[in-house]
């Protein structure tokens, strides 16, 4: 049996580093608003509003909307912190 | 002389965390995945143990309005996650769960025999009364209470608290 060890080394340093920080948190704080609304549609909407089809489409409208932002913040994450080669040691 | 240590003195020994912006955006994300998990977790009890349905009672959930539905015809519909039908009648609006007494198959309208009929084993049941008429049902379909107002029909409540408890949870979830 072997573990693959991925090493990613030290945070990329730079301006354009420090915007890709500052606009992946601003998409998470965007992320768990979505996901609060999305929530609490769901959970707490009269049951003949929560039944139509205006209904429906708007949740997946959101959910759609949520899963565009996680892609980008995993893009910020992995472009601007994370170096561009990263090694891999198996042990 | 005084050689207890100074209050200045223990203050040195403070314990310093560093984080890093990496380690900060996964708590972030990993805290938008918890939140969005108990959401999912939260909804999905909410749909297994739907406080309204549970206790007989249930808000106003329209129907249709009453030009969808003329003399004579029916409208298919959900109430408390489960199949129902709603018949207008000469009489008036009828609106009864559509899930068979017998085995649970869903029973719809047969306008020719002026029936409620489930195709599984023939289960005949009376339009006005929700009443067996033949076959092998044990009880009548389950009537709903509804109320016709502002050009709509609303289903309240079921007549009998105790049926959604009564039925299997996957009975009618169609």
């Amino acid at each position: 049996m072997h573990i693959e060890k991925i090493e990613y080394g030290s945070e990329k340093e730079g301006f354009w580093s420090n915007v890709a920080f500052i606009l992946a948190v601003l998409l998470t704080l965007a992320a768990a608003g979505i996901t609060g609304t999305v929530v609490w549609k769901i959970i707490f909407s009269d049951p003949s509003v929560a039944s139509t089809r205006q209904f429906i489409e708007d949740i997946g409208r959101l959910l759609a909307y949520l899963l565009f932002v996680l892609a980008a913040i995993l893009y910020l994450y992995v472009k601007g912190l994370l170096q561009d080669e990263y090694v891999t040691t198996l042990e | 002389m005084n050689t207890s240590p100074r209050w200045s003195d223990t203050m040195v020994d403070k314990i310093t965390i560093t984080i890093t912006r990496r380690r900060l955006t996964e708590i972030l994300i990993s805290l938008v995945a918890l939140f969005l998990a108990s959401g999912v977790i939260a909804a999905i009890f909410k749909y297994l143990w739907p406080q309204a349905g549970a206790k007989g009672e249930s808000s106003e959930v329209m129907i249709a309005t009453v030009d969808e539905v003329p003399p004579g015809s029916t409208k298919k519909f959900m109430f408390n996650n489960k199949a129902a039908v709603l018949l207008h009648m000469p009489a008036g609006f009828r609106a009864f769960g559509a899930i068979c007494t017998h085995l649970g198959c869903i029973a719809y309208w047969k306008p020719d025999e002026n029936i409620v009929f489930c195709p599984c084993h023939l289960g005949k049941f009376d339009p006005n009364t929700g009443a067996v008429i033949s076959g092998p049902p044990p009880s009548p379909l389950p009537a709903i209470d509804i109320v016709v107002k502002e050009g709509a029909v609303y289903a309240l409540k079921w007549k009998d608290p105790d049926y959604v408890k009564s039925i299997s949870f996957y009975a009618g979830a169609v």
